[in-house]
Formats: C-alpha cells, sequence, structure tokens
C-alpha cells in the first residue's frame, strides 16, 4: 500500500500545458451537467441542455453508450402504442423519410412489431466502468453493502452540508475550505465512516492526493489507467453518478443571468474531483489481483467496445419516435391549416384577455371564448415582457420574477397603500419583531436541551394543529413568505416600481424605462391596435400545500413564482397616463378609454381573481362586471374539461373538489401541471379559434404582419419558444427515466435544507419532476413528445433567426423540436435542416 | 357494571384489525375505497378512545376485567388514567395518518396492502395500550413490531430500505427475548401475569424483571447503541414515519410506565434508563444540528427525545415522562407530515449568535435554578429537570436578545419567556395529577449520574455560542451520529448479507 501511495505521489504531474489535454475533457465532461434550481424557484430545465451541440439521436446514443440511460420510451411503449393505432403504418412511412436514407430499417412497417418483440432492449453495449461498480460486481453475495450507494450517499451528505453552509451568511466558510473539493478533503482527514465500512486507508489515500481539483484528476486517471482518448468519457460517466449536486453546482453559472457561460468552474470541478477521488480510495484501499484484473477488463471492455456509432444504433428506436411524434403533429397541422385566416372583424371587442402562454390557458382562453363569444383572448410569456427584481414586504433579498434566461430590469417592491409614512415605519416595526420572535421560535425548537423544553410547552398546540390540518385547514403559503403583517395590512399590499435605498443594484424606473417595457410587452403580444376598452392581464399561479414542488406549479416565465406581481405592474404601468403619451410618440395610440386590469389564474381550481380593482375608473365598472361573469362562467367550463383527468369529473362544478385538493395537505395530485404538453404556436389566434387543442399547446399570439423587421419573431424563437421547449424536455424526460430525470416517488421525499429533495434517506439529490406529476398510477399523464413547433411567418424570416442565433439553431438542427412553419393559406412547411423546408402534402 | 364491561373499549382496535383482516384490495379505485374504510374506521375507534377516557374519568379509578385465561395468563383489559392518555394520542395520531394516507399514497401499486399493514400495526399499538394482562401485551408486542416491519419494507427494491428493517428486527428481537424472560420471571415469583395484581406485587423481590423491562423499552426507543434503523426509515412512505415516530416509539416508554412501581423499587433499572437516556439525549443533541435532511432531522429529534424521556423515567420522574411522550407525539406526528413543505418555511440560523454575555448567563440560569429548588426542597428529579428547563428558557432569551432585533421585541420576547413558563408549569401539573406516582429516593449513583447529565445539558449550548477549538472536528463526527449507525451496517451485513448487490439505478 505504501508503496503505491508514493507511486501517486511520484506520478504527480506538474499544473502546467500537461494539463491542456485533461483541463479540456474535464471542460467537456462539467459542459453536459443541466443546471438545477433549487425548491423556491423550481422552474423546468432542458436536462439535455449541456448536449445540444449535437443531435437528439447522438445524444440518446451517448447516453447510453456511457451510463446505461435510455433517454427514449421503452420498447414496451413503442409496442403499445403500435398496438392501440397511437403509431399507424402510415405515420411509420412517413416518419421514415426523415431519418437518413442510409440507417438500416426494415423496409415493411409490419416487420418493425416483429423486430421490437424480438429485442424487447435496444441492447446497450458495455457501459463505462466505474470502480464502485466493478467492486460491487465482485462483491456479490460477498457480504458487503452496495460501494455504488455508499459512495453516493456520503458525497451527497457532503454535498448537502457544503452548499447548505455557503448559502447562510452566519456560517460562512473560511477561504480555505471555501472550494467544495479543499472542503471535502479537509473533512475526510476526519470522518472514519469509510474506513468503518470496511474501506481501508481511505483517509490516508484521500490525504495523499493532491491539494487541487484538476491535479487530483490527473492523478485518478493515471492511476486507473484510462486513457486520454477515454478520459471525457470516464468524467463524464463519474459526473453523472452526482447528477444532482452537480446540476445544483452548474445552476449557481445561471443565476446571474449570464446564461451558463460565467460562473466559478471551480465548483463543478470539485465535485468531479471528489467523486473520482472517491472511487480511486476504494481502488487503492484493496491490492488483491482479482479487483486489478476486473477493473482492468471492465475498462477495457467499454473502452475497446465504444465505436462511437452514434445515433444509427437506435435508429428503429428513433425511427418509432419520429412516427410516435407525427402521429400527434400530423392532425394538428391538418387542423391548424384548414383554418382560414378569417379576416379580422371590424367590430371593437368589449374586452381583451391577455394569458400566459403556458398550456393550462389554453383550456381557459376556449373557455372564456366560449363564456364570451364577443372577447378575445390571447398569449404572452407570462410576466409580460416586465423582467422585475421583486422585494417582498420584510424580505431579506429580492426575487427576480422573469424566466431565468434573462436578467430582471426593474426593481419593484412592495409598499402599503393608503398610509402615512409614520403608519409605515410602525407597521413594518411590528411585523420586523414578530419575524424575529418567530424565527427565535424556530431556533427554540430546533436546539440542543432548549428542544427539549419546547416540545413539553408546545406539545399540546400541535393537537390542535393536527386536527386542523387533517380538515383541511390549512392554505397555501404565500411565495415569498409574508410574515409578521396583519390580514388588513396584507390586503393592502401594492407592488411599486423602485426599491429602498440600497436594497437593489438596478437604476429606477424612469419614465422613458418603463415605455420601453409597455412597449416591448405590446408588440410582443402583436396588440398594437384595436385595444378593447378593457384589457385583462392574467399572470396564474398553483395551490398546494405541503408540496416541495409547489413552485413547479407556479409561472415559469416569472422565474418560477406567481405570475401577480408582474401582472399588477403591467396593468399599472400601461394605465400611466405618462407612459401612454410616450407610447404615442413610439407609434401605439392606446386609445383613453381603454383601461388595463390585472388578473391572477389560479390553475388548481381554475379561478380567476381581477386584482387592484380599487383604482377602476367608475366608466369602466360595467365592463368589469361584464367581464367578471364572463369569467365566472369560463372557469366552471374550464374546470369541469381538466377536473376528470385527476378523477374529480362526474359534479356539475367541480370547484370545491378542487379546491380542497389545493388544501389538502397529503394531497400528492393537486393539478397536473404542464402534463401534456406537445406543441408551441405562434400565431393569430384566428389560426386556432374554435379548436381544441386539448391543454398540450402553447399559445403565444403572433402577427407577422404588423412586425415589419421581425424584432418580434426574433424574441419568440429566442425565448418563448427555447423555454417551451425546456419545459417539454423536463417532461419528456420524466417519463422516459423518472429515476434519473425525475426525483421518483413523493411519498419518499426528503426535502434537503431549500436546495431540493432526496429520495428517502439517501442517494443524490433528484431532479426534475415527482412521478406522480407525471403518473397517475395507473398510466402516464404525459406522452413523451418532443415539441412541435409552429410558426406562422414567412419561412425566410424564420430562416433569418435561425442563421443568427445559435443556441435556437442547435435546438432545431439537432431536432430537440420540429419546426413548421405557416404562411398564409399555404400548406404547412417542415423545416428539414440545413436551411431547406419541405412541403407536407 | 359487569366485570367486562371494559372490554367495550376493545372496539378500538377491533375496527381497525377487523378492516386490516378483509382481503386486500386490488390496485385502483378499490384500493381507494379500503383506504377511506380505514380512515373511518380508525375515526371511529379515536372516538371510541374519547369516550373510553371520559368513562375513565368519570369512574374515577381503574377499570379492570378478569384475566380470560389460565394461571393469571390471558386476555385482560385494564384502564387508568395512562391507558385512557395514550390510546387517545395513539388512537388519535393513528386516525390523522390513515385519513392522511387515503391521498398520499393513491395510485400506488401497492396501495391495498399498506393500508392493511396500517390497520393491523395501528391495532396492535392499541391492544398493547389497552392491555390487562403482559400475556396479551407480549402479543400486542410482538404484533406491533411484525407490522411495522412490514411497513418498513413497503419498497423491497430498496436496499436501504430493507437494511435499515433488518437492523430494527435484530434489536426488536432482542427486546423480545428480555421482555420474555421478564415475564417469566414475573409470573415465577408472582403466578399472575395480570397488570392490577403486577401493580401490587411487593416490588424489591422483582427488580432482576425490572431492569429486563428497562432493558426492552430501551432497545424499544431505537436508544444508544441500536438507534441506527431509527435514522434511515425514510425509505417508507412518511405517514408511516409518522405513525411510527408518534405512536410506536412510545411502546417502550408506555411499558415502562404501565409497570412503574417494578421500575421505581429495581434501582438497577433506573439506574440504566438514566445512563442509556441521557447518553442518547446528549448524542442526539450533537448529531441533530448536523443533519442536512429535514427527516433526518426529525429523526434525530426523536432519537434524542425517547433519550430525554428515558431519563425521565431513570429519575423516578413518571409523571414528567408521560407528558413529555404525549407532547412529542403530537409535536413529531405533525412535524413529519407536514416535511414537504419544509423548503417553504425554510431553517432558523442553527447556531444562534454568540455573545459571551450569553454564557454568563446560561450558567448563572442554571445556578439559580438548582439554588431555587434545593431551597425549596425539591427532590433530585424536580431539580434536575428544572435546570434543563432553565437551561431552555436561556436560549430561548439569548435568541431575542440578538442585535438584529427590533425594541418591540424585547415587548414580545417577555411575554413569549413567561408563556414558556407557565405553559411548561401547566403541563407539569397536569400530568401530574393525571400520575400520582412520587419519585422514588435517589440512590448515590443515580446523584451522580444527574450531575454530569445537567452538567453535559449546560455544556452543549456553550459549545455551540464560544465554538472551542476542536468542536468543527465534532460535529464531523456528530453529523455522522458517531458511527454508531454504519458500525451496525457492517455488522448486520456480516451476519445477513442483503444479497447480490442491488444496484439503485438498474
Amino acid at each position: 500500500m505504501a508503496a503505491r501511495l508514493d507511486h501517486a505521489a511520484a506520478a504527480q504531474p506538474c499544473p502546467g500545458p500537461a494539463h491542456d489535454d485533461l483541463r479540456a475533457a474535464i471542460a467537456a465532461a462539467c459542459a453536459r451537467v443541466a443546471p438545477l434550481w433549487p425548491l423556491p424557484e423550481f422552474v423546468a430545465v432542458n436536462p439535455f441542455v449541456g448536449y445540444a451541440d449535437q443531435s437528439y439521436g447522438a445524444t440518446c446514443a451517448e447516453l447510453l453508450r456511457i451510463a446505461g440511460l435510455r433517454a427514449l420510451p421503452s420498447r414496451q411503449d413503442y409496442l403499445a402504442a403500435l398496438g392501440e393505432g397511437r403509431i399507424t403504418d402510415r405515420d411509420l412511412d412517413e416518419a421514415r423519410a426523415r431519418l437518413p436514407a442510409s440507417w438500416p430499417l426494415p423496409a415493411d412497417p409490419a416487420e418493425v412489431r416483429a423486430r421490437l418483440v424480438a429485442a424487447p432492449r435496444a441492447s446497450a453495449g458495455a457501459a463505462v466502468a466505474t470502480v464502485a461498480e466493478v467492486l460491487d460486481q465482485l462483491a456479490s453475495g460477498d457480504r458487503q453493502a452496495s460501494h455504488t450507494a455508499f459512495m453516493i450517499d456520503e458525497i451527497s451528505r457532503f454535498c448537502a452540508t457544503y452548499f447548505d453552509r455557503r448559502e447562510a451568511p452566519s456560517t460562512a466558510l473560511p477561504d480555505a475550505t471555501a472550494s467544495p473539493y479543499a472542503a471535502w478533503r479537509e473533512a475526510m482527514r476526519h470522518d472514519r465512516s469509510a474506513e468503518y465500512l470496511g474501506i481501508h486507508g481511505f483517509r490516508r489515500i484521500v490525504a495523499a492526493l493532491p491539494a487541487t481539483a484538476v491535479e487530483t484528476i490527473a492523478v485518478v486517471v493515471e492511476a486507473l489507467g484510462i486513457p486520454p482518448p477515454a478520459r471525457e468519457d470516464y468524467l463524464h460517466r463519474a459526473l453523472l453518478d452526482i447528477n444532482g449536486w452537480a446540476s445544483y453546482a452548474r445552476h449557481f453559472a445561471w443565476r446571474d443571468g449570464r446564461c451558463g457561460t460565467g460562473g466559478d468552474p471551480s465548483l463543478l470541478e470539485g465535485l468531479l474531483a471528489i467523486r473520482v477521488a472517491f472511487g480511486y480510495a476504494l481502488f487503492e484501499s484493496r491490492d488483491d489481483a482479482a479487483l486489478r484484473e476486473a477493473w482492468a477488463t471492465a475498462r477495457d471492455r467499454a473502452i475497446l467496445a465504444a465505436p462511437h456509432a452514434g445515433a444509427q444504433t437506435l435508429a428503429l428506436d428513433l425511427w418509432l419516435q419520429e412516427a410516435y411524434e407525427w402521429g400527434y403533429q400530423r392532425p394538428l397541422l391538418e387542423r391548424l391549416t384548414a383554418a382560414k385566416a378569417a379576416a379580422a372583424s371590424a367590430e371593437r371587442p368589449p374586452a381583451q384577455a391577455y394569458f400566459c402562454i403556458d398550456v393550462r390557458s389554453e383550456v381557459y382562453r376556449r373557455s372564456l371564448e366560449a363564456a364570451w363569444p364577443a372577447a378575445q383572448t390571447g398569449g404572452f410569456a407570462g410576466f409580460f415582457g416586465f423582467a422585475i427584481d421583486y422585494l417582498a414586504q420584510g424580505a431579506r433579498a429580492p426575487q427576480a420574477r422573469c424566466p431565468v434566461l434573462i436578467a430582471p430590469q426593474l426593481a419593484v417592491s412592495d409598499r402599503l397603500s393608503g398610509t402615512s409614512p409614520g403608519e409605515q415605519a410602525a407597521i413594518a416595526g411590528r411585523s420586523a419583531a414578530r419575524r424575529g420572535l418567530a424565527q427565535a421560535w424556530a431556533g427554540f425548537r430546533d436546539a440542543a436541551v432548549g428542544s427539549f423544553t419546547f416540545v413539553e410547552t408546545a406539545g399540546p398546540l400541535y393537537a390542535l394543529k393536527l386536527l386542523r390540518a387533517s380538515a383541511g385547514g390549512d392554505r397555501p403559503p404565500p411565495d415569498p413568505p409574508i410574515d409578521g403583517l396583519d390580514r388588513a395590512d396584507r390586503a393592502r399590499l401594492v407592488p411599486a416600481l423602485g426599491a429602498p435605498a440600497g436594497q437593489s443594484g438596478l437604476p429606477q424606473a424612469d419614465l422613458a424605462a418603463r415605455a420601453r417595457c409597455a412597449e416591448g410587452a405590446l408588440r410582443g403580444m402583436s396588440l398594437t391596435r384595436g385595444f378593447a376598452r378593457l384589457v385583462l392581464l392574467c399572470g396564474h399561479a398553483g395551490a398546494s400545500v405541503n408540496n416541495p414542488h409547489a413552485r413547479g406549479l407556479d409561472c415559469g416565465a416569472c422565474g418560477g413564482h406567481s405570475g401577480e406581481i408582474n401582472a399588477r405592474v403591467a396593468a399599472a404601468v400601461l394605465n400611466e397616463p405618462g407612459v401612454r403619451a410616450e407610447l404615442l410618440r413610439r407609434g401605439i395610440e392606446i386609445p383613453s378609454d381603454t383601461w388595463f386590469v390585472a388578473g391572477l389564474h389560479v390553475t388548481t381550481t381554475d379561478e380567476v381573481v381581477l386584482l387592484d380593482l380599487e383604482h377602476l375608473p367608475a366608466s369602466h365598472r360595467d365592463d368589469v362586471a361584464r367581464l367578471s361573469v364572463a369569467l365566472h362562467r369560463a372557469s366552471r367550463l374550464a374546470r369541469r374539461e381538466r377536473a376528470p383527468a385527476l378523477g374529480e369529473g362526474g359534479r356539475a362544478d367541480p370547484r370545491t373538489a378542487l379546491a380542497r385538493r389545493a388544501r389538502d395537505w397529503s394531497q400528492v395530485r393537486p393539478e397536473w401541471g404542464l402534463a401534456g404538453n406537445a406543441a408551441f404556436i405562434a400565431a393569430p389566434r384566428a389560426r386556432t379559434r374554435g379548436i381544441d387543442l386539448g391543454g398540450r399547446a402553447f399559445l403565444h399570439c403572433y402577427d407577422w404582419r404588423q412586425d415589419p423587421e421581425f424584432a418580434v419573431l426574433e424574441l419568440i424563437m429566442t425565448a418563448p419558444m427555447v423555454v417551451a421547449a425546456w419545459i417539454n424536455l423536463q417532461y419528456y424526460a420524466s417519463v422516459v427515466d423518472n429515476r434519473f430525470y425525475g426525483s421518483g416517488n413523493k411519498t419518499l421525499h426528503n426535502v434537503v435544507g431549500r436546495i431540493g429533495v432526496l429520495e428517502g434517506n439517501g442517494g443524490d439529490l433528484r431532479v426534475g419532476l415527482p412521478l406522480q406529476s407525471v403518473h397517475d398510477g395507473e398510466r402516464w399523464i404525459h406522452e413523451p413528445l418532443r415539441l412541435c413547433a409552429v410558426i406562422e411567418a414567412p419561412r425566410e424570416a424564420i430562416g433569418r433567426v435561425l442563421e443568427r442565433h445559435a443556441h435556437v439553431r442547435d435546438l432545431v438542427e439537432h431536432r430537440w423540436l420540429h419546426l413548421y412553419a405557416l404562411d398564409g393559406d399555404l400548406p404547412a412547411q417542415r423545416y428539414a435542416g440545413l436551411g431547406r423546408w419541405e412541403t407536407l402534402p | 357494571m359487569t366485570p367486562y364491561a371494559p372490554w367495550l373499549a376493545a372496539l378500538a382496535p377491533a375496527l381497525p384489525m377487523l378492516v386490516g383482516l378483509l382481503p386486500q384490495a386490488a390496485r385502483g379505485a378499490p384500493a381507494r375505497a379500503r383506504a377511506r374504510l380505514a380512515a373511518l374506521a380508525a375515526s371511529v375507534a379515536a372516538g371510541v378512545a374519547v369516550l373510553t377516557a371520559v368513562a375513565c374519568a368519570v369512574w374515577g379509578q381503574p377499570l379492570a376485567t378478569p384475566t380470560l385465561g389460565d394461571a393469571g395468563i390471558g386476555a385482560a383489559i385494564y384502564i387508568d388514567a395512562l391507558t385512557a392518555v395514550v390510546l387517545v394520542l395513539v388512537s388519535g395520531v393513528g386516525a390523522v395518518v390513515a385519513r392522511y394516507s387515503v391521498n398520499y399514497l393513491d395510485g400506488d401499486p401497492r396501495h391495498g396492502y399498506f393500508t392493511r399493514w396500517l390497520c393491523l400495526t395501528l391495532a396492535a399499538v392499541q391492544w398493547l395500550v389497552l392491555s390487562g394482562n403482559l400475556a396479551l401485551s407480549f402479543a400486542a408486542w410482538i404484533a406491533t413490531s411484525a407490522g411495522l416491519h412490514q411497513l418498513l419494507i413497503y419498497y423491497p427494491e430498496r436496499q436501504a430500505a430493507v437494511l435499515a428493517a433488518r437492523k430494527k428486527f435484530v434489536a426488536s428481537r432482542l427486546g423480545d427475548g428480555c421482555l420474555l424472560a421478564a415475564l417469566i420471571l414475573l409470573h415465577r415469583a408472582t403466578g399472575t401475569l395480570a397488570i392490577a395484581d403486577l401493580l401490587h406485587a411487593p416490588g424489591a423481590s422483582l427488580s432482576g424483571a425490572g431492569a429486563l423491562i428497562a432493558l426492552t423499552a430501551l432497545l424499544k426507543s431505537a436508544q444508544l447503541p441500536t438507534h441506527g434503523w431509527l435514522t434511515e426509515v425514510m425509505e417508507t412512505p412518511t405517514p408511516v414515519s409518522a405513525l411510527l415516530h408518534a405512536g410506536i416509539i412510545n411502546a417502550g416508554g408506555f411499558l415502562v410506565l404501565r409497570l412503574w412501581p417494578l421500575i421505581a423499587a429495581s434501582p438497577a433499572s433506573l439506574v440504566l434508563l438514566l445512563a442509556v437516556g441521557g447518553a442518547t439525549a446528549i448524542v442526539g443533541s450533537l448529531a441533530l444540528p448536523e443533519q442536512t435532511s429535514v427527516k433526518a432531522r426529525l429523526a434525530w429529534s426523536t432519537i434524542a427525545q425517547m433519550g430525554f424521556m428515558m431519563m425521565q423515567l431513570g429519575l423516578g420522574a413518571f409523571a414528567a415522562a408521560l407528558a413529555h411522550l404525549v407532547c412529542h407525539a403530537l409535536y413529531k406526528a405533525y412535524a413529519f407530515l407536514t416535511a414537504a413543505g419544509a423548503a417553504e418555511r425554510g431553517a432558523p440560523d442553527p447556531a444562534g449568535t454568540a455573545p459571551r454575555g450569553a454564557a454568563v448567563a446560561l450558567v448563572a440560569g442554571v445556578v439559580a435554578a438548582i439554588a431555587l429548588q434545593r431551597l425549596a426542597g425539591q427532590d433530585m428529579a424536580t431539580t434536575v429537570l428544572g435546570s434543563v428547563a432553565a437551561i431552555g428558557v436561556v436560549q430561548l432569551l439569548v435568541r431575542l436578545a440578538a442585535p438584529a432585533a427590533g425594541g418591540a421585541r424585547w415587548v414580545y420576547g417577555a411575554g413569549l419567556a413567561a408563556l414558556v413558563v407557565g405553559a411548561y408549569a401547566a403541563v407539569r401539573v397536569a400530568a401530574e395529577w393525571g400520575f400520582p406516582g412520587a419519585p422514588p429516593p435517589a440512590a448515590g449513583a443515580q446523584r451522580w449520574l444527574a450531575a454530569v447529565l445537567v452538567a453535559a445539558f449546560a455544556a452543549l449550548p456553550l459549545a455551540t455560542w464560544l465554538r472551542p477549538q476542536g468542536w468543527e472536528v465534532l460535529k464531523i463526527h456528530a453529523a455522522t451520529g458517531f458511527y454508531g449507525n454504519v458500525l451496525l451496517n457492517r455488522l448486520v451485513l456480516a451476519w445477513w448479507p442483503a444479497g447480490a448487490s442491488a444496484e439503485r439505478r438498474s
């Protein structure tokens, strides 16, 4: 042992150009990791965002080759789809033409079934080996706990402590242990867990490793004998073992609006070094020939057996997937092309209602149009173009309420309306004191020793709390928590532009900035003329209690929060006379009798609440009354449509049942969220009005005739379409492999800090959606289909956007989504890659 | 009233038991209907428990039936204040948990199986509480353990769940052995296992049985060194944790309380309970703040709280222990069932702030508490527990005095501290009223142990505030629970292999 340690020390390569290849391999492996936002701002993430530079098919093949992961529906699922007629021979025939002609596919669709039955699993080959897995294979029946599980548990435990302390200001880490690798190495000088489990000399082996992450990785790959060409795969495989924590580390680079380009690389490198060092310690703790031999065999088998054949190895599966998707797209496109672009009615609509593009709005908009046929509805990203940094009353730090792909631009903070500054100070002081008291009480509850007294004093109160919660008496908590305010004061909170001095780095929003936001919003909604008397801007939020992933039901375009604040700010700015004057100068004339009103669509119960009505001019009271009646009716229609999927059908109005779900502490399926999403349509509503899209489509209003420079098109394709694809791929991945890309069983969820969930006692941090969010116990509620994006605009304009934006081009060229163009009454055009379009029959 | 009338109370365990014995419901709608039936049965059982408690209070003295059986071995019902309080607690928590499981497990492929074992386990605990004969108690004891085992391996494909269940299995069988030996000793000495008779048996001759019962209780309550399984049972759905931490884990404490005259007359048992309970409370208090996941925190909290309760039993403070048992169960059931909302609440700053004045206040508080109580002529148990309460109140006051506090916080803070002291006294008075049992005179060993424990309890907050050298390293060890679990894992794996190394992602 000692001799080997010396050898390892001697083999320590000097830092410098010698590491360049290794550094490149590390960077490439780290770049594969998708970000994961913590629970308080849980937003959808495309888990394949790190693979955007290669095709969907090649990525599926690579994941299978490296980690044995299947990023496609199972062959049983395809067989079932064939059996149900969900995939028809026609779908197969037509989909075939979209795959490379060189692929070895059977000519006869009938043969597909035979091949699926013959090989129920696509061959995985040998995945890239890890030391822990080799040890586990050697140890089977050897009365040893799984080394893989132990390693992941221990790393996960360390990461939880590390990131927890990193986030808490009062327990700031000393500089020496600021990077995760240094902190781990320091902790492993003392932690005897591995040794007590029988991993001899663990602490000594780790202590002998170099002090920096990159050098450690260099030592490990050298000692394990991994040749340079295989290193990237090995490191990639190692990161997949701790994908959850790696993803959390990755999100720091995105959090500041830098889209994953910035941030501190030492975080991810450090985690990677910890992971490979652990495997190395397992390897070095034994010096028997059996392990050396088994390791060399496993390592070389993976290296030799990896011909890097790419997507072709999954040709049959990719064909079926293409056909499965085409089976959804064909009827959709037929219905869309059949809808003649109706001539805009000359009559002024009584009201226009704008909702988020969220697929749940599709149902609601259809319901509202049914309840009030004269009204118009529209769709736009739910932050309504107002990228806000929102400081809630009493909050310590602001929340970004805008898509994670962009940075906040306007500071907004809560004000108490109708109070004097003196009163405001008194209320603020009182609420601060109450919050401090609540903090002290919570600290008392968790204190060593104090907790014994806590239990004996507060215990009886918990009998009441148990009964109240069991009777459904808990309300969904406000986000962010607004504590210490009287209920009456809470109702008086108004989000206002600007922030208390020193609380925000953003400049004060002057008139020009406000008008710029307003103009962006209106042009983005294609609402530059034909304003109704009343325009509703309706954000949305979910409602649930005791749900770690509650924020996942909120508005992704508002950074995983309720859309209420953005809608209220947008409406207030658009009603401002100064802003309207400025807009007039910029070419948008809002009639003086147009009033913007903010609303909130509670998606769990499909209720819509109108907000800030106390500012409503008397002239518009009747309009709002009419709108309220229509919304009431629309809510009932929407509920009747959505409730049966939750098992709450069969009632005239399932309002009570749905409201009960929202307040039920034991409810694991408060609503289905965005399950089912499959299409993104950017077109005038005339194109989709009257078509039942089944709550599966993101609907964005877009009229290219109002967009001479195609600036709005560019915005739509670079932001909402990308966000829709992210959401779509999150659902896709959570269905195809919930164990890896989803967060598993909700009944086992165990919240770590405010970061995320574990499933059960240990294991990696979990990413993605819980099983219960996509599966009802009998079947999957979401069909894993790549997004079908349909844009009504000239092909050339779409092509120009693709040319200019690499990240959008990557998504489209590499088939992470399907892109179709509609142009007037022509047949739909399919983007076939490399700038080519093909006309659909 | 016929002597068999107290059997009416057996309706409480009988209802969930009947639902549990029905043929297992198939998945989907039948399982949902069965879960609703189970919730209804558990709720009615809770109602029966409340009526039983009322009857017990009205009657004013223990309700005991003759033993159905032979030679003092058989089935009987014994209802006194202890039975009434614990039965209402267990049945109430059981009803809440059964209601919770209807929606929580909805859609799970084995929902029917879950409902069955939830009902049977709940019924077993209720039988244990109502039992008036230790033979019936023993049967219920085994049945509780067997039922819990089925719930712990509810997801048998989860290797960690199986390992935890096995660790618990080993501890439980050791406990069963001790209990059986105690029963044999008792029967030999007194010729009966009827609880009503045993309570009046001359205690001194039963010292050996008392010690075995104390050992049984420690093994059942996840005390050192067999605590490891409790920190891992979050491998099974949350409602099981709630039932376990609020209902089943109390069985050990309940057993000691049930037979308290035997324990009180056995100095060895008291010292054992005091030493193991005190050590567990301290280790648990050290490990708890280092846990990062909410359920691990709650599990370590239970270990520490159960340790504290065992310590109270070891001090002979039986009424205080009963109060602790009930209060902890209520708190912990709620804490587990709402654990999923932890991210919304956010964790408080674990350490608090660290002014030197706090240390002085703490030491002064403890010394004052001890001095006051000595002057008032209180017994040792009251003095020790009073000192611990004083430490807790000082901790609360120190947090309230943090520099970030506004002026109004002092007003609120003083009110809150007064409320805490008042509530503490009220709970204690209520417990003494419900469970009159004077603490036995303290032996020398107990006094020494008690002094060490008070010093350790005072040192804990001092260390978190002052962070002495080596504290960071101690915390690394504490985070692992001082390796008790990993050693136990190794031991259990060596004797009972987990089979082929199951991959997590196979």
